[in-house]
């Protein structure tokens, strides 16, 4: 299994400081709305910015983690026929939460 | 020759410091936090399945051990954070020295407590 170090590298740094930037916009804009009311919550998602900005932060929280867990599953499993195991089991975990997300928002916005 | 090449790192030989005790519960709180994603898809999910299933999701809420929880996440958010921006001051050079690991590393724990406090507190959990 040849992963690109340099290149995994850049990539978990961007995404953390993209993901730290946008929870912080994304808790403040957050603060203004009622979290108990469906209404408030669906509205806030009703604007592109917030609907957009959002899309960003999870992305970028699920590749953050892509990286991170491929990581920790190179360091620490040897065995390749468990590793491709494992990579698997974490690719589908995470591209069903990905899709899951994504297109619950989409039905909430349309 | 892969095969030939040690474990990593090694947990067991090496006696606890404060740099290695933190880069470890840097990886624990970022494994720990994909229950963010998951819980966040609930989030989502039950936004887009409409007003009731939202109740419920927010009712669960409410009660004290899923707020304990909620504040351990944002504890372990802010410490992951923190010691994350440290990881990329020492690839890029900065307080590597033993000294400067030391007193970095205490920072980061002390001010993880602080900010999660104050984040929990602006979030409403407290």
């Amino acid at each position: 299994m040849k992963l690109d170090y340099p290149k995994s590298w850049i990539i978990q740094k961007i995404t953390a400081l993209l993901f730290l930037l946008l929870l912080v916009f994304t808790l403040f804009s957050l603060s203004k709305v009622n979290l108990e009311s469906h209404f408030e919550i669906v509205n806030w998602f009703s604007n592109f910015f917030n609907f957009f900005s959002f899309s960003i932060l999870f992305t970028s929280i699920v590749i953050h983690s892509k990286l991170g867990l491929n990581s920790i599953i190179d360091d620490y499993i040897h065995n390749d026929q468990i590793k491709k195991k494992i990579l698997f089991l974490k690719n589908t975990f995470l591209i069903t939460i990905y899709s899951l997300v994504i297109g619950c928002l989409l039905h909430t916005v349309k | 020759m892969k095969k030939n090449l040690p474990l990593s790192p090694h947990l067991q030989i090496y006696k606890p410091q404060i740099t290695s005790v933190l880069s470890i519960a840097h990886r624990i709180t970022g494994f720990s936090l994909n229950l963010v994603l998951v819980l966040t898809t609930i989030w989502i999910v039950s936004i887009s399945l409409g007003d009731i299933y939202y109740q419920n999701f927010v009712q669960l809420f409410q009660t004290l051990f899923i707020k304990f929880v909620v504040y351990l996440i944002v504890l372990a958010i802010s410490y992951h954070a923190l010691n994350g921006i440290r990881h990329i001051l020492w690839d890029l050079g900065y307080l590597i020295d033993n000294n400067s690991a030391l007193i970095s590393g205490i920072i980061i724990i002390i001010s993880s407590i602080i900010i999660s406090i104050l984040i929990s507190i602006f979030l409403g959990i407290f």
